[in-house]
């Protein structure tokens, strides 16, 4: 896999695109801290922890944009994000196959998608971010290589393959 | 900062979209005290013998929220009453209950 600014681009539009995810759920979250404590409260996994996690997800949740807006902390919040995303995928695909009672505790206008909908978004969303972490470890170590080098790299040398 | 330059940018545009989203219908309190029973959706009470709250409860212990409670729905709602229920008659012949939340 070659590292060039497409690749560079994809990683940092991902990172956008999960820092506008998780800042407007967790904002939600919190706004409705009330109403989202007592949906969980009703959810067959999550129950006996509504009130820890009905504080505690929104915060995570902010906590990850951070990590992502940083530069040096950025692969701390993909990775963050792709273990989060993996569990709310995993907990859909739960509590679609083996729950009668479905409440939705997502947060502002994604409260409108059904299940359905939710768990397509959560993996694209599972995948994009898994991409961006392959994508994002190749730049890194493109550019650990070439500074290890301590050498101008060729302008025709810097899209060679790494692998 | 042209590293932080889309991160900022979404950043705003999550904080202009939650601005722009309707909160949810706030939580309505009040201190009435009251004792709590299970209702059906028809409007039964589903053990009128036994209150949800053995002592009675202010409404401020419940979270209003009168849209998730549907009528028609399979779910059950928790209804508040003044005094205690004696004669499991129907719940919407009463007028001093309320409907508080989803069972």
């Amino acid at each position: 896999m070659k590292s060039s600014p497409a690749h560079t681009w994809i990683v940092e539009i991902t990172a956008a695109l999960l820092i506008l995810l998780f800042a407007y759920t967790g904002i939600s979250k919190l706004r409705d801290q009330e109403i989202f404590q007592l949906v969980i409260s009703k959810s067959p996994v999550v129950a006996p922890f509504a009130m820890i996690v009905s504080w505690l997800l929104p915060l995570i949740e902010l906590s990850t944009v951070l990590l992502l807006l940083i530069p040096t902390t950025k692969k701390i919040g993909f990775w963050i994000s792709l273990v989060m995303m993996t569990i709310f995928t995993c907990y859909i695909g739960f509590m679609l196959m083996f729950s009668s009672k479905l409440p939705c505790s997502c947060g502002g206008i994604l409260r409108q998608m059904s299940w359905e909908h939710h768990l397509i978004f959560n993996i694209f969303f599972t995948v994009l971010t898994g991409i961006s972490i392959r994508l994002y470890n190749k730049n890194q170590l493109f550019i650990a290589i070439n500074r290890g080098s301590r050498k101008p790299v060729e302008k025709s040398k810097q899209f060679l393959q790494i692998n | 900062m042209k590293n932080y330059f889309l991160g900022i940018i979404a950043v705003l545009t999550a904080i202009a979209f939650s601005a722009f989203t309707p909160a949810h219908q706030s939580v309505k309190r009040d201190t009435t005290p009251m004792l709590w029973y299970e209702v059906a959706s028809n409007g039964n009470l589903v053990d009128y013998l036994n209150p949800i709250n053995s002592t009675p409860a202010t409404r401020s212990d419940f979270l209003l929220n009168e849209e998730t409670c549907i009528e028609g729905d399979e779910e059950d709602c928790v209804r508040g009453f003044d005094n205690t229920v004696h004669t499991p008659t129907s719940a919407t012949d009463r007028t001093e209950d309320d409907i508080i939340q989803k069972d």
